[in-house]
């Protein structure tokens, strides 16, 4: 039976690590993972966390052997999950945008973290658990039942604790400027300057969601605008300026649908938590100063219960100098 | 099983187990090596003699550790000693807190952290020896009590370790500033000192709660004072791992500059020219173009080196010699390195009054082991009138 559990551990730390969409519900994989510890650790008595005083010699021996074992196992398993997490991510994005979505930049993703902790802590007892003949039961203490009793039902608080620190951290936690992991160049209309700006809003930190984006913005000394989404069309002056002196062309010429370039909501992560009603918008105002937002509703429980509207901002002028947006203004 | 002369204790015999593993690496080093070479020695490629310096060192490297394994402490050696361990122990925590203070984001170090590196294998050397490298040994060649000691230096080890790497993860969630600090240091030396606490760290603990041996026994001193020739050889091929990085880094600054290749001529054309820029008349037949190229090689250093492929094209249209611009049209120079720095370069095209090209590169190269030695390099590639290519270093 607790070797069956390990095997849960295994499954579903495998499973948080990997790239598999997760569409807000990886609080649910973390209460498995916490429940399945729980389970774990009062099938050993917690042998893996207990004092060396309160252990007969068997006990200590069997709780170092632990760790040593535990210890080897660390490297091995961090590697084989990153492992997972590689063939996982080609397996779903089919190796197609292996690349591009790497353009936000949000450090050690929560699942990555919260498996990495995971291995740390619970190794060690699921060494013990796999060595059933030598495990220690979870009624070690004798003549104490009822201090076992009550450690064994207040460590299934650990649950709820979870689940509200983790909304906590959703609700109150400061926003964060997740800034753009790559640059590309290339594309964009030949009479203008382009370049790729991408970057993002992350709240609750790495437990909710980043509400991301991409955009490829170009200007040519009248106008700054966004190209590759034909759903934000250019400014006439831009046309004109593309195309031969008289001569205005279809904007489905210059402008083509490039979602690797300018897609909206591409770059959204909502492992924790939904992002919905992603809407994209730009605004050109009378100098030829862009302004292009991206809004968002960061969703950690269903129906909309707290949610939080999030707002990302980028503004590039006509000189293709960078007034706000992710720390872009630096460079 | 056999008994311990030294403590009384009991030993489980070796045996053989360990051979397999020694073989198979050593397989999988020959194997390495044989497919790196195989290509090379197939195609007859020139790179093969740039290559064997790798090689060779890789080989040594490997060698070396063979023998340093080999090796076993001596009771009563002064490294075996309580407060010696602690010392190399505590100078391993402080090199891997240099390595990953190296690493920040925005310090530029130069070799520093290669350096911090290599003294970190030499310390895990030291360390190994001090040890016996009894954390990471078979089961079949520790003892009872030793077996116990090392699980108990793991689960002393393990907290440490989580700690560690709880700092790090915790530094990736605090804010964004942190977050890059936490990537950079992952993604250079930080990943090395992550390596170095997975597999050395329990062995660190071990150096230090391991209790001080007992004293040697008279004839077992004089014995461990002896010089053993296999530990002599053991540290001088130590020795020389670690010297020859730095000898061949010298070579970059002392050895003279040569032409590594063989000069080779010949032409591309003729070819019609079609160039705006020809001065055939409008309407005239257009001029018979011919072109002709260059190559050499021109090496600074042996092992660590710099090595300036030189290639030149020109072209005669008719008798008219056409090189446009010897800085960025049709000479090009480019530069590969090996543990070197080159820069900054400087580029004087000639032009003279019969229409031979003189172009001089002048760069500044410094051994990355020794940032404090450099050498400037002058390459000038002269095509006369007629066509004629010389270099002069």
């Amino acid at each position: 039976m607790r070797q069956v559990v390990v095997m849960g551990v295994g499954a579903v730390t495998t499973l948080l690590a990997s790239a598999v969409p997760l569409h807000g519900f990886g609080i649910v994989l973390v209460v498995a993972l916490g429940g399945l510890d729980i389970l774990l650790l009062q099938a050993t008595g917690w042998l893996a966390f207990r004092r060396g005083s309160g252990l007969d010699e068997r006990q200590g021996a069997l709780r170092d052997l632990a760790y040593r074992r535990g210890f080897r196992w660390i490297g091995l398993a961090m590697g084989l999950l990153l492992l997972v997490l590689f063939v996982s991510y080609l397996v779903v994005t089919g190796g197609v945008s292996a690349v591009k979505t790497a353009d936000v930049d949000t450090g050690i993703t929560g699942r990555i973290l919260l498996a990495t902790i995971e291995l740390l802590v619970i190794l060690p007892t699921c060494v013990v658990a796999w060595r059933e003949e030598d495990a220690t039961g979870p009624d070690e203490d004798e003549g104490d039942g009822g201090r076992s009793r009550r450690r064994g039902w207040m460590a299934w608080l650990v649950i709820p604790g979870i689940l509200a620190g983790w909304l906590a951290a959703v609700v109150w936690l400061p926003i964060q400027s997740a800034p753009h992991g790559s640059l590309s160049v290339g594309g964009g209309p030949s009479n203008a300057t382009c370049q790729e700006f991408a970057g993002g809003t992350m709240i609750g930190s790495e437990f909710g969601a980043t509400v991301g984006f991409r955009t490829y913005v170009c200007w040519n000394g009248t106008d700054a605008f966004v190209w590759g989404n034909p759903r934000l069309p250019l400014l006439p002056s831009a046309l004109q300026s593309a195309g031969p002196p008289g001569f205005t062309a279809p904007e489905s010429l210059f402008n083509p649908a490039s979602p690797l370039y300018s897609g909206c909501g591409l770059d959204n992560l909502s492992d924790f938590a939904a992002v919905g009603q992603t809407t994209c918008a730009e605004h050109i105002d009378a100098t030829g100063t862009l302004h292009y937002t991206v809004k968002a509703r960061v969703s950690p429980l269903p129906f909309g219960i707290a949610s939080r509207e999030v707002s990302v901002e980028l503004v590039v002028t006509r000189t293709g100098k960078v007034l706000q947006g992710q720390g872009f203004e630096q460079s | 099983v056999s008994t311990s002369p030294a403590d009384g204790r009991t030993r489980r015999t070796p045996g053989f187990a360990t051979l397999p593993g020694t073989a198979g690496a050593g397989l999988l080093v020959g194997a390495f090596l044989a497919l790196m070479l195989a290509p090379l020695v197939a195609g007859g490629s020139s790179d093969i003699t740039t290559i064997l310096p790798t090689i060779g060192y890789l080989m040594l490297a490997f060698v070396t550790w063979g023998v340093v394994a080999g090796v076993r402490r001596e009771p009563g050696s002064w490294l075996g000693r309580r407060s010696v361990r602690r010392v190399v122990v505590a100078a391993i925590a402080a090199d891997c807190a240099g390595v990953v203070a190296s690493s920040a984001p925005g310090i530029q170090l130069g070799a520093i952290p290669l350096l911090l590196l290599l003294f970190l294998v030499l310390l895990n050397i030291a360390l190994g020896r001090a040890t016996e490298r009894r954390a990471t040994a078979p089961d079949v060649l520790v003892d009872e009590r030793q077996e116990a000691l090392r699980n108990h230096a793991h689960r002393l080890a393990y907290p440490i370790f989580a700690g560690i790497v709880g700092a790090l993860l915790i530094a990736d969630l605090v804010s964004s500033p942190s977050r890059e600090w936490a990537e950079h240091v992952l993604g250079s030396g930080g990943f090395f000192v992550f390596l170095e606490l997975l597999f050395v760290l329990p062995g660190m603990v071990l150096a230090v709660i391991e209790p001080a041996p007992p004293p040697p026994e008279p004839d077992l001193e004089g014995r461990g004072r002896t010089a053993n020739v296999r530990l002599r050889i053991a540290l001088a091929l130590v020795f020389a791992v670690f010297a020859l990085p730095v000898v061949a880094s010298v070579s970059v600054v002392v050895l003279p500059l040569r032409i590594a290749s063989q000069v080779t001529e010949g032409a591309l054309g003729p070819e019609v020219s079609s160039t705006p820029s020809s001065p055939s008349a409008p309407g005239s037949p257009a001029a018979v173009l011919s072109c002709h190229d260059f190559s050499a090689d021109v090496d600074a250093g042996w092992g660590v080196f710099a090595e300036v492929p030189v290639r030149a094209e020109w072209c005669f249209e008719g008798k008219v010699l056409n090189v446009e611009n010897g800085c960025e049209g049709d000479i090009l120079i480019g530069w590969s390195q090996s543990a070197v720095t080159v820069g900054p370069e400087k580029c004087t095209p000639v032009t003279a009054a019969d229409g031979a090209m003189s172009v001089t590169w002048t760069e500044t190269v410094t051994p990355e082991l020794l940032p404090f030695l450099s050498r400037h390099v002058d390459v000038q590639v002269i095509i006369d009138k007629n066509g004629h290519v010389e270099v002069h270093t």
